[in-house]
């Protein structure tokens, strides 16, 4: 479903991603875990169009997406909870979600999509007219991703969902990650929390200082040694 | 004599106010001082002189005179809005990853490009405005209030009402708000930067001309350089109800207008411009932010 191919990008004059090929097939959950500075932020900056690699190939169901702008992107269906969630602080809950749906035209839609992500997260409901930047950063986090649900997405590319988070709330994030691609929609995980998000997902990848160093499910990157050394602290 | 003092302040402070939000409102998206919005004003007030000239030497002045003027801020504001449009697209869009200086350097390019070109154009002494409404006036508590004056104020306040509904309540208005918090993010959920950030431009500019238009009527007398007291007076505004906010630069404005006019008569009209910026300091002082400014603080 989505495919990147020798993607080198750089990041001010730093290589960032080495170049990195990296599959995910449609209804997967696939995860990217790594140290700090591996390159896994930047990988899906690729992805979204924020960031230009200087050479490689993104494709889309088909579909060469290397250069078409961000906002083209979401209008394609690959929507993204950024690091840090990147809520909007002066808007309302409400005013966020609507945001999230930007590129969905028509009333009808926009209201089945708001109770869905209500039901996801229900207090999402009865903070709708709080500001943003008021709420807690479990509150924040879900509402990222309810923010990111709102456009009707085939694929959510998600980027350290539960940095910073309690324990209690990164389990409940990760249920509804899991729900959420029960529901049909394809995911792209990046984590530090390793065990976790290999847990989760089908296959994984490490990356190691912008490249691809090892690669496989997650059942057996749970067995790797070296991964269990270097990210799962065994 | 309070009263007369506090209509003639609304009247300067609502059109400070017009043009201040043009400055916050691309200083709110962009964080650049665009310079060359008081150029757009000052092309505003001409585009009035040049226009209602035309329509009265086609004989539609004297046939209607609501409609000649209204046709005339209409194109007004249609031409300057354009003139903002281009101006971000040559001027500032290609240096949208650039240092922040480039685009600054560029904005101060743009104004004196501007005054020269009209200066040229135009020449370089004053023009005139038709007198239209005079003096005509009534009387309230004392206070001679023209209908000149209770046109500028209702105009202003209707355009700071309705550019008010337009960021709260519309679907722009509020990608213009999502983009001037946080432009990555913006684009993640599928907002077109670019064409919020010119939508942007042509709203301010649009709002320009109308000021211009209206100042032009108020004190008669239009030249190249008005752009540039203006610009200065209503970017204090903009600083000092906080520079990004547009309620914000609504209250400096019209702040602005009222100190400048009550210090006139009070203290002494000789030092009518040094007002403004005697307030901007004192109010900087203990609000460095500005009045509606707003410290962003960052949730982990």
């Amino acid at each position: 479903m989505l495919r990147l191919e020798g993607i080198h990008t750089f990041y001010g004059p730093i290589e960032a991603v080495k170049g990195i090929d990296i599959e995910v097939g449609q209804g997967e959950i696939v995860c990217l875990i790594g140290s700090n500075g591996a390159g896994k932020s930047t990988t899906l900056m690729t992805i979204s169009g924020i960031l230009r690699p200087r050479s490689g190939r993104v494709s889309f169901e088909g579909r060469d997406i290397t250069n078409v702008s961000p906002h083209d992107i979401v209008g394609l269906g690959i929507s993204q909870v950024p690091e840090g969630r990147r809520i909007f602080p002066r808007l309302t809950v409400m005013e966020n979600l609507e945001m999230g749906a930007y590129s969905v035209v028509g009333n009808g839609q926009l209201k089945t999509r708001l109770e869905k992500v209500f039901e996801l997260f229900p207090v999402l409901g009865e903070r709708r007219k709080q500001l943003g930047g008021t709420l807690s950063g479990g509150e924040q986090q879900m509402l990222a991703i309810g923010r990111a649900l709102m456009c009707g997405p085939k694929m959510l590319l998600l980027d350290e969902p539960s940095l910073g988070l309690a324990p209690i709330i990164v389990g409940k994030i990760f249920r509804v990650i899991k729900e959420i691609n029960d529901a049909g929609v394809t995911v792209l995980l990046v984590e530090q929390n390793a065990h976790a998000a290999l847990k989760l997902s089908r296959r994984g990848y490490v990356l190691e200082s912008g490249r691809v160093t090892t690669q496989g499910t997650g059942q057996e990157l749970l067995g790797n040694e070296q991964v269990k050394k270097a990210y799962l602290g065994e | 004599m309070l009263f007369q003092q506090i209509i003639n302040g609304l009247t300067v402070g609502g059109v400070y106010a017009l043009i201040a939000l043009g400055y916050t409102m691309v200083y709110g998206i962009l964080e650049l001082i665009n310079f060359a919005h008081g150029e757009i004003y000052m092309l505003g007030a001409y585009l009035g002189i040049i226009l209602f000239g035309f329509f009265t030497s086609v004989g539609l002045t004297s046939h209607s005179l609501a409609l000649s003027f209204a046709l005339t801020i209409a194109l007004s504001v249609l031409f300057c809005s354009a003139y903002g449009f281009t101006v971000e697209r040559i001027a500032y869009k290609p240096l949208r990853n650039a240092p922040r200086l480039s685009p600054l350097i560029s904005a101060i390019g743009v104004s004196i490009f501007l005054q020269n070109y009209v200066m040229l154009t135009q020449g370089a002494t004053d023009k005139v405005f038709p007198d239209l409404l005079g003096s005509a006036g009534f009387d309230l508590l004392g206070a001679r209030i023209t209908y000149l004056q209770v046109l500028i104020i209702g105009v202003s306040f209707l355009l700071m009402l309705a550019l008010h509904l337009y960021v709260t309540k519309t679907r722009m208005g509020k990608a213009m708000r999502a983009v001037a918090q946080d432009k990555v993010m913006a684009s993640l959920v599928g907002i077109n930067v670019d064409s919020v950030i010119s939508v942007t431009f042509i709203i301010g500019s649009g709002l320009a001309a109308v000021a211009g238009i209206m100042v032009a009527m108020y004190y008669g007398l239009v030249n190249y350089f008005i752009g540039y007291i203006a610009g200065i007076k209503a970017f204090t505004a903009a600083v000092l109800g906080g520079i990004g906010s547009i309620p914000g630069a609504m209250f400096g404005g019209i702040f602005l207008g009222l100190i400048e006019s009550l210090g006139a008569s009070y203290i002494s009209s000789e030092y009518k411009d040094a007002y403004a910026f005697a307030v901007l300091i004192v109010i900087l002082l203990i609000r460095p932010a500005g009045i509606f400014g707003k410290s962003t603080e960052e949730k982990v």
